[in-house]
């Protein structure tokens, strides 16, 4: 019996000590989801209502744009997806913890900085509204993307006496300082539209509670502005085909380079001896055409393989300056009336497509 | 008399009770006669001696009576000078009974001796026992597979889980070690919170018929626990139970520690401690399919739900301080604490939002117990005692989620969101949204994609939180007027508080969209007290129990309504016992009466649990509920080793708050303290004593649990609108919820002796082994099935039956001795055939299932909320269900199959199913 008791606490100590326990099923892993397509021009986003605003993170693994998620209070959000595609890999929308879903809150225009912030615009209204009701630039980190901190309200009155509705073009000169394009902007009721007129660079810099508005000297009429990595701007002008670095210290405007026989360029970015820029198409009237890229050192011009037809708008280079996120419009060219002279209309609703740089 | 006057009468009781004897239910008697064996003449001055000591002397009929002996097993001797010295070695006391044992000395001619009689006494037969009590020990706790004192006494005739001869949940009453306890806040609907580790029990009985007029708050039953105190010498017991090793289908993540101590200190203090933890990572086991669809994660484990893990923790401690020849002061402290994470279908796949919940218990009692001399000419023995019971519950989303520290013990309390909102009842705090709340969402983490069905994010916003505490002193003074007469008299003050608080939807502020609704609190202070007389007496074969008790409550509760009214109510009890032909025959009569569940006179919304939360109203001004019962049984020896019981009773319910559908909302109620209901009912209980290696018990249960048709402000009567029409309710009657027409339990024991089977070198497997089974057949319970939207009855309220249940349990244990260390090993299967029990079926399809047509039509109506594409950059993109490949789900055709799929798993009927084959292997040491 002395032994069957030592076998039996041996057995169970065993039991005890070495077995664990199974365990219940654990949560659902749907696994990888790489991009859809390889072959460029690559077809990023799927869905029927328009992507927006493209901007790189500061290590190229992804980028973040506005898109709408399709819910009844018309929220638009922010999204980060991988370079090449896939499944999102965050979500950011605006959800206040004492409201819900009475009102429409619309992020766009993200800027990814060093460390991990980001800043976008934010705007809200009563759902359906015709004019927001809310707008306010707004700092936050990735991993806390929301509420963030509102440093910025518009419409504002600028140093320069500007009236500022809005703005586009957001970007991070450094963890402390932001740059945008400041706008006007006008809402026509037939049929409902948002018109946006761009004024100046303005600067912001995040020294308090709230920001310090600054004019960038030279850069009145600008259409567009970027940051290059190595921390120089680039804008391009109202009708013009040159792109310019801006010395804001200096208040002084230097052209880089001439798109010569494009006609007006936007959207100029530097990455390196790569410029990006759009040009062609309806550049100077809804801001979308083609996009090209010229290789400073050879002072070549190319324009990259996309869709034929189809426009760009808001492309952004990496930063490794190998391929091009761009937004994606279908267009149709017909006569306004019969026999009457032909337009081009851009359709609204974009998806974010890949394209590859030289 | 008012409340007022009958606390000064308890007050005065209270006093007077300190130098008066009293009997409890902690104890009971010895009588009989002490007679020649040849001239079968009584012995008069013959020495009773109970345990050694001398506990009476024989009257000048050779009666004795011994009072106030501990329940449990004693040795009682008889000696008188010139004759041989008798000895009875086992002779058993149960709680509130007398034992009859009649002795036959033998004249001493030469030389002293003594003899020891055997056979134990007889108390079966005896006429003074005439409540239906059916017991358990704590030896029966350990050889029959069965956990726990509840489980234990649902093996009872009569007992539906914890309802009892037909009345719902809450209708009972405990008695530890003699005062009474109750969950006077959610008794209904809620758990007591405590649990009694099985090895402090001393035993525990369930009383269902005219129980004593000592104890109320009950309707159906008594359950009367006795705890033992400590040995005379140390002693203890340690064991360990797990499942694991047992395999995917068996091992649920139980494991059960189990310890107990007890013994002597100096200056004859007795001192008892144990504990009881048990977890189990599935801690509510389903016997459920599997489902069908290969996505599904659960088809990996269908045997284990996560997030399901509960763990529970009873320590138990006891001194008893003696002081004098018979008198002693106990006190006793229990402390429960029970935490379980709660599987919720819509957090399948965000398990850490999933909600959980904590019961924790408190007890606190003392004891002193006086007693007069045994040769006083009228011995009283009085019991004074006092308690606290505390129980507070917490249910909503942990603030962190849990860290099982071993198998399914956290060892940490859980901590929830908006807890110390809930705790200081700050309704003003809680208008804005609660911190740490945030908007849940439909889950991105499904196989199925769709924003439908489960959440994600947060947690639902949950916050329900209450506290019951009573202090409650009580007095019983024993009075034996001779040897077969006695009375009690005494009485109970209870003084409690309920704490209330609940927020639904925390996330929001109170008012946002006119959906949000305010937190509700309550904090009321009730009083309730009682008083009681009864006496017995016992004329040769023929006995009678008379008793009379008076309650009454008052809520001291103020509601919008007004302030709630006191009541009273009387309740005599009668009961009359004869012996004819060998056979014990018991008529009895009571009437008794119960305070209402005070969740009812709370403005709160209360639910039992996340899975079938009811939201409910009606006047709060609730009386008493009550109940008359009568019962005629019979008690008889057929065999030397059988016994036979047949009880048949009526049982009149009236004034039951119950709930009836209220709107078009499934989940409201409206109650009302007007049902009526009856029981009428036979029970068979026949049992073959343990003898010859084997035992055998079987209860059998034929039950008619009926109500009437009323509602909660409607009693049976006409009603006249002014200027109008006369209105008669409908008069039907209708099943009660615990209508069980058939109920059959078949206990099996046997114990093969030490030397038995085949000798393998010297040890013999089989010697000594013992074994159990437990059989439980049942008819089904009825419900109510109700349309597809659950607004309207189908048939009258409880008119479909549930599918009968049967489970076979069983239990070998192998004793074994390791030195001086005795102990054993055991092997306890529940379940033991893998019988799918179905215990809950839906209202609308009579089913456990939706049902295809049910599963479609929730399918088709999620979409039509969301027919949004779901592009391929989305979490919710799932490649199965693009069939075009255009990198968008979109349509009918490719979206509506997702939310199928969707449907199909979240309305798996996992809770409709009793527990799969359940397996524990444990070794216990005794030492």
């Amino acid at each position: 019996m002395r032994r069957t008791a030592a076998l039996a606490c041996l057995g169970l100590a065993a039991a005890a000590g070495a077995c664990e326990h199974a365990l219940p099923f654990g949560a659902y892993n749907p696994g990888p989801n790489g991009p859809r397509n390889i072959a460029f021009p690559i077809q990023l986003t799927f869905d029927a209502p328009p992507d927006r605003d493209p901007a790189w993170l500061p290590d190229g693994s992804a980028f973040i744009y506005a898109y709408s998620p399709f819910r009844p209070d018309n929220d638009q959000c922010l999204a980060v997806l991988p370079a090449y595609g896939g499944r999102w890999l965050q979500t950011i929308c605006h959800e206040p913890a004492d409201s819900g879903d009475d009102s429409t809150n619309a992020l766009s225009n993200p800027a990814a900085g060093p460390g991990g912030l980001i800043a976008y615009l934010r705007e809200g209204s009563l759902i359906d509204a015709v004019l927001p009701s809310s707008r306010e630039l707004v700092v936050a980190t990735l991993s806390q993307p929301d509420p963030g901190r509102a440093v910025l309200g518009l419409p504002f009155l600028a140093p320069d006496g500007q009236l500022v509705i809005t703005l586009s073009h957001l970007h991070w000169l450094s963890s402390g300082s932001l740059i945008f394009l400041a706008e006007r902007a006008t809402y026509p009721t037939i049929p409902p539209d948002t018109v946006l007129t761009p004024i100046e660079v303005m600067r912001l810099d995040l020294g308090g509670l709230t920001g310090t508005v600054s004019v960038v000297p030279a850069t009145l009429g600008a259409t567009s502005v970027s940051v290059s990595p190595a921390g120089k701007i680039y804008v391009t002008l109202q009708g013009d085909s040159v792109v310019y670095s801006v010395e804001p210290d200096l208040g002084t405007r230097t052209p880089v380079f001439t798109f010569a026989g494009l006609g007006p360029v936007g959207e100029a970015q530097v990455v390196g001896n790569h410029l990006l820029v759009l040009a062609g198409g309806v550049v100077a009237t809804q801001r979308a055409g083609l996009v090209y890229e010229a290789d400073l050192t050879t002072d070549s011009v190319a324009a990259l393989l996309g869709s034929p037809d189809a426009y760009y708008q808001r492309p952004a280079l990496d930063p490794s300056a190998t391929i091009v996120v761009a937004e994606q419009h279908p267009v149709t060219i017909r006569a306004l009336y019969e026999s009457g002279p032909l337009d081009t209309l851009l359709g609204k609703s974009s998806d974010l497509w890949l394209l590859q740089a030289r | 008399m008012t409340l007022r006057s009958l606390l000064a009468a308890l007050a005065l009781a209270c006093l007077a009770g300190a130098a008066a004897p009293l009997a409890a239910q902690t104890t009971g008697a010895i009588s009989g006669s002490v007679r020649d064996r040849s001239s079968r003449l009584p012995i008069h001055r013959a020495q009773i001696l109970v345990d050694g000591h001398l506990a009476t002397l024989t009257d000048t009929a050779g009666v004795y009576r011994v009072q106030g002996v501990a329940v449990g097993s004693h040795q009682v001797a008889v000696r008188r000078i010139g004759y041989t010295t008798l000895t009875a070695p086992v002779v058993p006391v149960r709680a509130g009974e007398t034992t009859h044992l009649d002795l036959l000395l033998d004249q001493q001619a030469i030389q002293l001796g003594t003899v020891t009689v055997e056979a134990p006494p007889d108390t079966l037969l005896d006429p003074l026992g005439v409540a239906d009590a059916q017991r358990v020990t704590q030896e029966d706790l350990r050889h029959l597979p069965v956990s726990s004192v509840e489980e234990a006494v649902a093996l009872s005739a009569g007992a539906v889980g914890e309802s009892y001869r037909g009345g719902r949940l809450g209708e009972q009453a405990f008695i530890i070690d003699g005062l009474g306890l109750k969950n006077q806040l959610d008794a209904s609907t809620g758990t007591l919170g405590l649990n009694i580790p099985p090895d402090i029990l001393t035993e525990a009985s369930l009383v269902t018929n005219g129980f004593s007029a000592r104890y109320g708050q009950a309707l159906s039953g008594l359950i009367n626990v006795v705890t033992k105190d400590g040995g005379d010498r140390w002693h203890g017991r340690a064991a360990y139970e797990s499942d694991r090793g047992f395999g995917q289908a068996l091992d649920h993540g139980l494991d059960r520690v189990v310890l107990e101590a007890d013994g002597p200190l100096p200056g004859g203090i007795r001192l008892l401690g144990a504990v009881d933890a048990t977890g189990r990572l599935d801690a509510d086991p389903v016997n459920a399919p599997a489902p069908t669809d290969s996505r599904d994660p659960r088809t990996a484990n269908p045997y284990m739900l996560p997030h399901n893990g509960g763990e529970e923790v009873d320590a138990a401690g006891k001194l008893t301080v003696p002081f004098g020849a018979r008198q002693a002061f106990r006190v006793f402290v229990l402390h429960s604490i029970g935490q379980q994470l709660l599987f919720d279908p819509a957090y399948k796949y965000d398990l850490s939002f999933a909600p959980a919940q904590r019961v924790a218990g408190d007890l606190v009692t003392g004891q002193l117990q006086l007693a007069t001399s045994p040769s006083a000419a009228t011995p009283l023995e009085a019991n004074l005692r006092f308690g606290y019971f505390g129980r507070e519950f917490e249910r909503g989303a942990l603030d962190v989620p849990v860290s099982y520290r071993f198998g399914a013990f956290t060892f940490r309390n859980f901590h929830f969101l908006g807890e110390d909102i809930a705790r200081a009842r700050d309704t003003a705090a809680a208008r804005g949204a609660v911190p740490g709340f945030a908007q849940p969402d439909f889950s991105l983490n499904t196989p199925w994609g769709v924003p439908a069905f489960f959440m994600g994010d947060a947690p639902d916003g949950t916050i329900a939180w209450n506290r019951f505490r009573e202090y409650r002193g009580q007095v019983d003074v024993g009075i034996g007027l001779s040897h077969e007469a006695d009375v009690h008299v005494g009485g109970e003050v209870v003084k409690q508080r309920v704490e209330t608080f609940q927020r639904a939807l925390a996330f929001l502020p109170v008012g946002w969209g006119d959906s949000v609704p305010p937190a509700v609190a309550a904090d009321f202070s009730p009083t309730s007290g009682a008083a009681f007389a009864e006496s017995r007496f016992r004329m040769q074969d023929v006995a009678i129990t008379l008793g009379v008790r008076y309650d009454a409550f008052d809520p001291h509760a103020t509601l919008a309504g007004g302030h709630i009214t006191a009541h009273a109510s009387v309740n005599p009890r009668l009961a009359m016992s004869a012996v004819l032909h060998g056979a014990t025959f018991v008529a009895s009569w009571g009437k008794f009466s119960q305070a209402p569940d005070y969740q009812y006179m709370v403005d709160a919304a209360f639910s039992d649990t996340m899975r079938t939360g009811r939201f409910r109203v009606g006047n709060p001004d609730l009386g008493f509920e009550q109940s008359t019962q009568y019962e005629f049984s019979v008690r008889a020896r057929p065999t030397a080793q059988t016994t036979l019981r047949v009880n048949g009773y009526v049982k009149q319910l009236t004034g039951l708050v119950a709930s009836v559908p209220f709107g078009v909302n499934p989940d409201s109620t409206v109650f009302g303290n007007a049902d009526y209901g009856s029981v009428k009912g036979v029970e068979v209980l026949w049992e073959r004593e343990m003898n010859d290696w084997w035992g055998l018990k079987l209860s059998y249960t034929l039950q008619y649990a009926t109500a009437s048709s009323s509602n909660g402000f409607a009693l049976l009567r006409q009603v006249q609108v002014v200027g109008g029409d006369t209105i008669y309710p409908g008069r039907i009657e209708f099943p009660l919820d615990y209508d069980r027409r058939h109920g059959l339990v078949a206990v099996f024991q046997a114990k093969a002796p030490d030397v038995f089977g085949p000798d393998v070198q010297g040890f013999r497997p089989l010697g000594g082994l013992e074994g159990a089974a437990i059989f439980r057949y049942s008819s089904g319970l009825p419900y109510t099935r109700t349309n597809a939207t659950g607004d309207s009855l189908l048939g009258p309220p409880n008119a479909e039956r549930l599918p009968s249940q049967s489970t076979l349990d069983a239990l070998l244990r192998r004793p074994v001795r390791l030195g001086p260390v005795t102990g054993s090993v055991y092997f306890d299967v529940r379940n033991l055939l893998g019988t799918q029990n179905i215990i809950s079926v839906r209202r609308d399809t009579g089913a456990p299932g939706l049902g295809e047509a049910g599963i479609e039509a929730a399918a088709l109506a999620a979409y039509n909320a969301h027919p949004e594409p779901i592009p391929y950059e989305s979490s919710r993109y799932r490649g199965w269900a693009d069939t075009n490949h255009d990198g968008v789900i979109s349509g009918q055709s490719e979206l509506l199959p997702m939310y199928i799929a969707a449907a199909r798993d979240f309305y798996q009927p996992l809770f409709s199913y009793g527990p799969p084959r359940l397996v524990r292997l444990g070794v216990e040491l005794i030492f």
